[in-house]
């Protein structure tokens, strides 16, 4: 096995410190986790490790950071990753070929191995991984646990000694996580050493050799107590208090909606109507088709059935009149903007405001003080922080004041004290303007009670969960 | 025959098609890809397609250069039908049959004309994804309606968050690529080796002869 | 373990070509929804003898491919590749002119690079966007005289279709990319480095 040396290794990008004399030791063999709120640097860290940093985003980087005394970054791709393997969070946009065979082709080409046992290299790798019978499906219609699984048997045909592993279950149904989870065990019994970001480790606690804990660009191990302090805090979904809805029909209607993916079919002939002015919250496993319904509610995925606003069938409705009925915060920010200063942002939504009086300038800057964004109000939108461009984003679509708001993992990625901020605002805002919550969350800790109703979606069904009324 | 062969001898002549002033050869053209069409045997939508689509952009040459052309016009209007058909067709043997050929399209690219391994599987990368940048594209325009603006075709916010996406994928796909083992450069071993047959050349070589000897003479 | 550094450096960067194709896909995309505009405006001038100038209109458009991948890349080449993709996912979509496409993309990729080139490739901005959208016209106006017939025309048709020409590459291939290069720089999205 190659010798990884990661010692006193800083990392600033933009003239921002990202990693501050991060210093860290595999042990051969191990399975190791990294954990730390989001935006501490764990992504950082692990890119650094597989070579991907600095060449991708630049920055600058100082310490020690070798395979065989040789810079990672510097070794060439196809012998770097006979040593590492690494797995992103979203393997979506990164496989370049069509299929599961192609892609494992294509790595295990450019790992200039034999022409005589690739076939065979690819046909058991998948097999491995349970991916056999997909090995000429689109990985485009895969699932988030499928797709997981494909770009692991890449690893696995490329048989690479460390395996590093970015969140990787955050796209991925429960059943596949334990699947993988398996697969990964497996792999470090054949002597790899691991190392996972993450941070649900049920399932694999057992086997966790070494913990380091990341916290604002600074690595320690944890000892003993704080291990098993860290180990025993999983999270584990706290029970929400809701009531079932009245049986009253919603503006929002749906009538026998089906959705699928592919061949793959995700909501099957579901009829309800979601309250009109209330909070909704709709859970359920990765992967089971919660953002694809929101994108069906905008026009912007195909479904099967109807569904209908304020009586409309919305598949007669122009979708520029729609969506400014129903709209949705998309997951990822930078989605929504369209102008380039923070302040340029405000105005177009005060502009375009359903309910333009509320939303003076000075309500605006009381709003913006709230959630701690007056110091970066002149800031470009997309050199904003995560987190800011969140906060921003969401005040913007409140302003708009859309009837129905669709809120896709608002939560994820913020801090304890930005979730209550963004909840608190959301609530308050939404009540005024009387307007309807649906949101998909899995951040559950910070709104137990903050929820109206709470669907399920499990099973390719929608239901919805609660005491009766 | 091999597919980037096929490709280049129906680019050659598209390319002197452009400069040829003939209704008979478009026609020639044209015959002989029907002929070969139907050994293909084509789905009656695919037909229709290489029907219905050159109607268009033919008949606006015919009738502008009726009204408004000067000289031998009207031969020139029956030129301009007849060659827009006669691109289509030939073009069609090609790209009718690319779903079923673009991989050893591709590795003839890489293998055979020495393509750098970097523009053969950025080309395929992107073709891959481009239900995705259609989708893309759509999501753009929805998101600024959410706003209340629409983004028309002239908008440059429009092209510059569609570029956004791009600087934001083309990173991430390259990231994809390097992860797997994808190297700038480096040599690769291929699955398929692909050999491109004597039998192909001499046949390259008689179709564009014919062509050439169809021009020559002026005897239509 | 052979090295990155010791390597033959490439003139080419991956994420530089796959930026370029991504961008030549996406105007592919945008235009295209396009299409239908484009057919009825060509139908409606067809009976009048006009639908050149459909074709003439929007040229701007369906070149913009490369002038954005010339201020992207600031590349030698880069306006030719990029423009080289676009043609084909218009081909690959269905586009009218079936192969005729590329090589109408490969001159329409040449004419624009030529005013980047007539400036050294020393100006990546305003000037040479310019330069590009009236090298542009002039090359793909010669090329038409040719593949479209135009050398058939009237004079005054002719000299119609070229300032019509010249207006929708000025437009979309001069001031709207200039904005769009604004817009670029401004936001800070792409670190050159």
């Amino acid at each position: 096995m190659a010798n990884l040396v990661v010692k006193q290794v800083s990392f600033a990008y933009q003239d921002t410190t990202v990693l501050e004399n991060v210093s860290m030791t595999l042990r051969p063999g191990s399975l190791n986790l990294l954990v730390g709120p989001s935006g501490s640097g764990k992504s950082t860290l692990l890119k650094l490790i597989a070579g991907l940093y600095p060449t991708f985003s630049g920055g600058k980087l100082t310490g020690e950071l070798t395979l065989d005394n040789y810079a990672i970054h510097d070794i060439v791709p196809y012998q770097r990753v006979d040593h590492i393997g690494y797995l992103f969070q979203n393997p979506t946009r990164q496989f370049v070929m069509k299929t599961p065979f192609e892609e494992l082709r294509f790595s295990l080409e450019n790992l200039q191995r034999s022409p005589q046992i690739i076939p065979n290299l690819i046909t058991q790798s998948l097999a491995r991984v349970g991916m056999k019978e997909f090995i000429t499906h689109d990985l485009m219609t895969l699932s988030g646990g499928e797709k997981q699984k494909v770009a692991l048997a890449a690893i696995l045909a490329a048989d690479s000694d460390y395996l590093l592993l970015d969140e990787p279950f955050a796209n991925v149904d429960p059943q596949s996580r334990l699947q993988l989870i398996h697969l990964i065990k497996d792999y470090q019994k054949q002597g790899k050493t691991i190392l996972i970001a993450d941070h649900d480790w049920s399932g694999y606690a057992d086997v966790i050799d070494d913990i380091f804990v990341m916290s604002d660009g600074q690595l320690h191990v944890a000892n003993a107590e704080e291990s098993h302090h860290i180990l025993s805090q999983l999270p584990i979904a706290p029970e929400i208090h809701t009531k079932l809805p009245a049986a009253q029909p919603g503006d929002l209607d749906l009538k026998q909606v089906s959705l699928s993916n592919g061949d793959r079919l995700l909501l099957n002939e579901t009829s309800l109507s979601f309250p009109t002015a209330k909070r909704t919250l709709i859970t359920g496993p990765n992967g089971v088709g919660k953002s694809t319904l929101f994108s069906a509610l905008v026009k912007l995925y195909p479904y099967g059935g109807k569904i209908s606003y304020q009586g409309q069938d919305i598949a007669k409705r122009r979708i520029a009149q729609h969506v400014r009925q129903v709209a949705l915060i998309f997951q990822n920010a930078e989605q929504q903007f369209i102008a380039m200063t923070m302040a340029e942002e405000l105005k177009q939504a005060q502009a375009t405001s359903h309910f333009a009086k509320q939303w003076s300038d000075d309500v605006i800057t009381s709003t913006l003080q709230r959630l701690n964004l007056t110091h970066v109000r002149d800031h470009i939108v997309y050199q904003l922080s995560g987190g800011q461009q969140k906060k921003l984003q969401v005040l913007l679509m409140l302003i708009t004041g859309t009837p129905v708001l669709l809120f896709d993992e608002p939560l994820a990625g913020l801090d304890a004290e930005s979730q209550k901020q963004l909840l608190d605002l959301i609530a308050e805002v939404t009540d005024k303007q009387s307007q309807t919550v649906i949101m998909i969350s899995h951040q559950l800790h910070a709104v137990t009670d903050w929820f109206d109703y709470h669907l399920e979606f499990e099973q390719q069904h929608l239901t919805f969960q609660g005491d009766a009324s | 025959m091999n597919p980037l062969m096929k490709f280049g001898v129906i680019m050659l002549i598209a390319l002197e098609l452009t400069f040829i002033k003939s209704v008979t050869v478009n026609l020639v053209i044209i015959i002989v890809s029907a002929l070969i069409y139907t050994v293909l045997k084509l789905r009656w939508q695919q037909w229709l397609w290489l029907l219905l689509l050159p109607i268009l952009p033919g008949l606006g040459s015919w009738f502008s250069l009726m009204y408004f052309g000067t000289g031998d016009h009207v031969h020139m209007a029956w030129i301009m039908l007849s060659r827009v058909f006669a691109y289509l067709w030939l073009g069609g043997l090609f790209t009718l049959k690319l779903n079923d050929e673009r991989d050893i399209f591709l590795a003839t690219l890489e293998q055979r004309a020495h393509l750098s391994a970097t523009f053969v599987y950025a080309l395929v990368g992107v073709l891959n994804f481009m239900p995705a940048v259609n989708q893309q594209v759509k999501t753009i325009r929805v998101a600024a309606q959410m706003r209340g603006q629409t983004l028309h075709i002239w908008a440059p916010q429009l092209y510059f968050k569609a570029i956004l996406a791009a600087i934001r994928w083309s990173q991430n796909l390259a990231e994809g690529m390097v992860s797997h083992g994808f190297t700038e450069g480096a040599t690769r071993t291929h699955l398929a080796v692909v050999k491109i047959k004597l039998r192909d050349w001499v046949i390259a070589a008689i179709i564009l002869l014919m062509f050439q000897l169809l021009l020559f003479p002026g005897w239509y | 373990m052979q090295t990155v550094s010791e390597s033959k450096q490439h003139h080419w960067a991956l994420r530089d070509v796959l930026l370029l194709a991504f961008v030549a896909v996406f105007i592919g995309f945008i235009f295209w929804v396009l299409g239908p505009v484009y057919n009825i405006l060509a139908a409606a001038l067809t009976p009048m003898g006009l639908a050149p100038f459909a074709n003439d209109l929007l040229i701007g458009g369906w070149m913009m491919a490369a002038p954005l991948a010339s201020i992207l890349i600031r590349q030698a080449g880069a306006g030719v590749l990029g423009e080289l993709f676009a043609s084909a996912v218009e081909m690959l979509l269905g586009g009218q002119w079936g192969v005729a496409t590329l090589l109408s993309g490969l001159v329409q990729g040449v004419g624009s690079e030529a005013g980047f080139a007539a400036l050294a490739y020393k100006d990546w901005h305003w000037r040479g966007i310019f330069a590009s959208a009236i090298t542009g016209t002039i090359i793909t106006f010669i090329w038409s005289l040719f593949r479209d017939g135009y050398a058939s025309y009237h004079v005054g048709l002719l000299v119609a279709l070229f300032i019509t020409r010249f207006i929708s590459l000025f437009f979309f291939g001069g001031v709207l990319v200039v904005a769009i290069q604004k817009l670029i720089e401004k936001s800070g999205v792409l670190h050159r480095g």
